[in-house]
């Protein structure tokens, strides 16, 4: 995020698609939703580099969830938005809706 | 039942290389996802595959992040910092492990095409071919018999289907505007079905075209040869054409030509023209059901799902057993053997390049083994670098992936420089021509080639900077600060070096001598010609075929007439007539013996190549008369019966001498004659050039006024530096003058013809030359390594005699010296080696006595320069020495 506090763009689009999934979010899932969502394949690493790098700038937090039997006794990473996220998907928004105020004729689909 | 588990391999290369608990969360997600994909039908292998893919895609792009610490990319950089640095060793690897991978690439993509490619049929792997042994003889590959066969297809029940075809014979296509010769099938109207062959226009053969007795004179085209002869005109089907001189309807053209089953042959040419099998008869006068005897057919087989090849073999050979007791006459002795369709693609090379592969994968270990040798040689002499950086608080792990990704950035470029070097190879030996493979058989570095290359050099990286960082491990590093390795490398871990110095010193001897015996050979074959005058030689063939030429006279008249237009072109200095071989050819062959004897002892016959010649062209070809008369006018069709023969064949009728006016039988156009030999003539290599040159040469020459037969060759000889295809346009015109229905094929100079029959020769000399030059790169790195270690290790004991005022010279001829005397000890050894090796090699050498003493003196003063020069190296490195820093590490 860097000192800006903006995200880049699949940073939003990894926190978004944390949000959707709500409780639970691990990385099989909140590739899917992207996936589902904006309709183009993902590639697994860089979904976990993408994670990674969330939680080493404090936006997201992660804890090790019940190992499940589908996954032979191997615990998933269940990762949450931090409240810090939170800000930081706000200001990236605002900010993009800042810089395309006043250009709503160009910009809205015909 | 459990629930499938994704492969260990790939679990194990997440958990490895990514941190905790990155690693099992990752493992984790894999899981389910693998068994999502196995429930919803996707097969064990093809889920496997994914989950490796993943595994090493999700590995390398977090690794390759290089967020969590400094990764691969890092180690990679300096790496390749540390090896910019020394661009002669990083050079010296890059092409040792060029050569390696190079040599796999190109046999890799040559059995990626032999074996690994599916044969583009439907339904491939239950498609064989069914032929006819025979115990008595060494040949085998005979064909079937139509009655046979016709009688047990019905009962086979390991066999699906069946299809009939005889595809050895070439017919003469004219009726258009001019005459082709094209490679014919004769086919069961099934045989398409079988063999994915599909109508572009018109249709195929149908059951009713194939009626027994009763055929329809139709003819589907291959696209090619409706390309060729006819210019793709769409409004050919319907069209009348000559079929050795019957008409036939053309009813459509299909695609998939290269596909055919003629393809197994090698040079033939692809099918140009499909023909119903009941036209055997007609077109080329075999009785398809008159004689149980006669075999010239083949059948294509389609197993029954689940039959395994040996079942139907076995089946095959009770049917034979079968036949054999009701018709024993016919089949007493023959037995049906079903061949895989690869296996009569493939058989012949298969062996060949298994055998390569193998040796290349040897001499790629080889490499690795070498080049481990000296990357931890750098790296024990690094091991104060090592310790510095350590004590810096560089962790332990993190210096030996430094190592290994050294080794892997240099294995990575050598096997980048091999891919380029494999892929060059690849087209020169492809253009060597001794590599034949049927037409659809698409031999090229593709993806999967050049993936697996560079997998094999990863894989050798890894192996090399393992072997390295585990020597360097185990040399405690805290101890090196101190020490300035004096106690790296044991007694026994010398010794073991020694040794393979030795090994491969010897080894190089052994390949050197070899490559030179070949080189050798290859050159005396060169220069070994045939035995007769091939300079300016334009070559063609025509086939006297049809109703037109049915009686010898037709066949003389016109052989005749062409050989006289021949002759009178323009800038030809002589034409002559060949009979029905070509020149340098002797497939065509005559039984012999002497007079009386032929019936009563068959074991005494003798097959000789026989050739059809008009008076003089023995002498025009330069083959020389030893004794006797050539033919002449004297030698009329009703004359008695002659024939030359050439000394070997002579000498074996007659060991006793003087062939000449004695008697011999054999046959003549289906009867038992009688011939007087008139002349001897030197030997000329017709058939043996290039297997047994300089044995016995078995040819008989008829007059071609006695044997007229129906292959001619026309030679023409170009009025000297003449270029002989200029003549190839107004012969093609000049032979249409005399008959437009006759085809004029194999267009060809005797120069190349040499030039093709020596491919093979030339591939083999060029793959050991190969081996040898890998060999003797080897034994260098080898060498080199060893010394530079032994330098390394005395360091300070150099140091110390320089002080005390030893001589340079001294000193380099210490260092040099314990190099030489292993090399020399590995001439000596290689040498001995290298005596038993090429008497075994002597089979595959023409007129080189396998102890050629030049080759062996030129290998023993080579190997011990080459040595000279990896000494050189370390030997200089000693003498610069500083004798006060080699003292103040202590």
């Amino acid at each position: 995020m860097g000192e800006h506090g903006f995200l880049g763009e699949f940073e939003l689009v990894v926190m978004l698609a944390v949000l959707q999934v709500g409780e639970g979010a691990y990385a099989v899932n909140i590739r899917r939703v992207i996936e589902e969502r904006v309709g183009r394949s993902v590639s697994r690493g860089t979904v976990y580099v993408t994670l990674n790098r969330l939680e080493q700038k404090g936006l997201l937090a992660s804890s090790l969830g019940e190992p499940t039997a589908s996954r032979g006794g191997k615990a998933k990473r269940i990762f949450r938005v931090r409240p810090e996220g939170l800000r930081a998907i706000r200001a990236t928004q605002a900010m993009l809706r800042e810089m395309a105020r006043g250009l709503d004729p160009l910009l809205e689909e015909s | 039942m459990s629930a499938p588990r994704p492969p260990r391999l790939s679990e194990r290369i997440l958990v490895l290389l990514l941190p905790y608990p990155d690693g099992d969360a990752a493992v984790g997600d894999l899981r389910e996802e693998y068994r999502e994909r196995v429930s919803w039908g996707a097969s064990r292998l093809s889920a496997g595959l994914w989950h490796l893919g993943q595994a090493l895609a999700i590995a390398t792009r977090v690794r390759f992040s290089g967020l969590r610490g400094p990764g691969l990319r890092s180690d990679a950089r300096t790496a390749v910092r540390q090896l910019v640095r020394q661009p002669g060793y990083s050079l010296v690897i890059i092409t040792a492990v060029a050569l390696g991978i190079g040599v796999n690439a190109v046999l890799l993509a040559v059995a990626d095409g032999v074996f690994l490619e599916p044969l583009p049929y439907p339904a491939a792997d239950r498609l064989g071919i069914v032929s006819n042994d025979h115990t008595g003889s060494s040949t085998d590959g005979f064909g079937i018999s139509y009655l046979n066969i016709d009688d047990v297809r019905t009962r086979l029940r390991t066999v699906e289907e069946m299809a009939l075809y005889l595809d050895w014979q070439d017919v003469n296509l004219s009726g258009t505007e001019q005459a082709h010769r094209i490679p014919a099938n004769f086919v069961t109207s099934n045989y398409f079905a079988m063999m994915g062959l599909e109508a572009h226009m018109g249709r195929v053969l149908a059951a009713e075209d194939n009626r027994p007795g009763a055929a329809a004179s139709v003819a589907v085209l291959t696209e090619d040869t409706w390309e060729r002869v006819f210019g793709a005109d769409p409004t050919v089907l319907g069209r009348a054409v000559l079929l050795n001189g019957t008409p036939f309807e053309v009813v459509g053209i299909v695609g998939g030509g290269e596909r055919d089953l003629r393809q197994r042959y090698r040079d033939t040419g692809s099918v140009g023209i499909y023909l119903p099998l009941e036209a055997v008869t007609t077109v080329l006068g075999f009785p398809l059901r008159e004689e149980r005897g006669r075999r010239f057919l083949n059948a294509l087989v389609r197993l029954r799902p689940g039959v395994a090849f040996s079942a139907a073999q076995a089946e095959l050979l009770a049917m034979s057993s079968d036949l054999a007791r009701e018709f024993p006459e016919a089949n007493e002795g023959w037995s049906y053997r079903l061949t895989s369709l690869s296996e009569a693609f493939f058989e012949e090379v298969r062996t060949p390049v298994l055998a390569l592969l193998v040796g290349a994968t040897l001499v790629l270990l080889l490499v690795s083994v070498n080049l481990a040798n000296v990357v931890l040689i750098r790296a024990t002499g690094r091991a104060q670098e090592w310790a510095m950086r350590q004590a810096l608080g560089a962790g332990r792990a993190r210096l030996l992936r430094q190592l290994v990704a050294e080794a892997a950035v240099l294995t990575f470029a050598g096997g980048i420089a091999g891919l380029l070097l494999g892929n060059w190879g690849l087209v020169a030996l492809l253009r060597t021509g001794g590599v034949q493979l049927p037409a659809f058989v698409s031999i090229d570095m593709d993806l999967r080639v050049a993936l697996s290359s560079l997998g094999l050099a990863v894989g050798a990286g890894a192996f090399i900077g393992l072997v390295a960082a585990t020597g360097v491990w185990r040399q405690s590093l805290g101890h090196d600060l101190r020490e300035s390795g004096r106690s790296s490398g044991s007694l026994r871990a010398r010794h073991a070096r020694s040794g393979l110095i030795l090994a491969q010193v010897g080894l190089a001897f052994v390949l050197l001598v070899g490559a030179g015996l070949m080189l050798e050979s290859f050159r005396t074959l060169r220069n070994t010609g045939y035995g007769f005058d091939t300079e300016d030689l334009l070559l063609a063939r025509t086939d006297l075929r049809g109703e037109a030429y049915a009686e010898p006279e037709d066949r003389r008249a016109t052989a005749e007439a062409l050989l006289q237009r021949a002759a009178a072109l323009p800038g030809v200095e002589e034409a002559f007539l060949w009979s029905p071989n070509r020149l340098g050819y002797g497939n065509w062959v005559a039984l012999l013996t002497r007079e009386d004897r032929y019936a009563l002892y068959p074991q005494e016959r003798i097959e000789a190549s026989r050739h059809s010649l008009r008076p003089g062209t023995l002498a025009a070809v330069g083959i020389p008369l030893l004794a006797g008369r050539d033919f002449g006018p004297q030698d009329t069709p009703e004359g008695v019966p002659v024939a030359i023969v050439s000394e070997s064949l002579g000498r074996a009728l007659w060991p006793e001498g003087d062939p000449v006016g004695r008697r011999m039988e054999g046959y003549r156009s289906g009867e038992l004659t009688t011939f007087e030999v008139v002349g001897v003539v030197a030997d000329a290599r017709h058939r043996t050039r290039l297997i047994d040159p300089f044995g016995p040469q078995l040819d008989v020459y008829f007059p071609y006024s006695q044997a007229s037969e129906r292959f001619l060759t026309l030679a023409l000889r170009s009025a000297s530096g003449g270029d002989p295809t200029a003549f190839a346009a107004p012969l093609r015109q000049s032979v249409r003058e005399v008959d437009p229905d006759l085809p004029v094929y194999e267009l060809t100079t005797m120069e190349s013809v040499m030039r093709n029959e020596e491919g093979r020769s030339r591939l083999a000399a060029m793959l050991v030359g190969l081996y040898a030059t890998l060999a003797v790169l080897l034994a260098g790195l080898g060498i080199y390594g060893v010394l530079a270690h032994a330098v390394r290790q005395q360091t300070r004991e150099i140091g110390i005699r320089l002080a005390l005022g030893a001589r340079v010279r001294g000193v380099v001829a210490r260092v040099m010296g314990s190099g030489l005397r292993l090399t020399l000890l590995g001439v000596g050894s290689g040498a001995l080696a290298a005596l038993g090796v090429a008497r075994l090699l002597e089979s595959a050498l023409y007129g080189v006595d396998p102890w050629n003493p030049w080759i062996f003196v030129a290998v023993a003063i080579l190997l011990p320069a080459v040595a000279v020069v990896s000494c050189l190296v370390p030997a200089l490195r000693a003498v610069r020495v500083d004798p006060v820093e080699a003292l103040r590490v202590e």
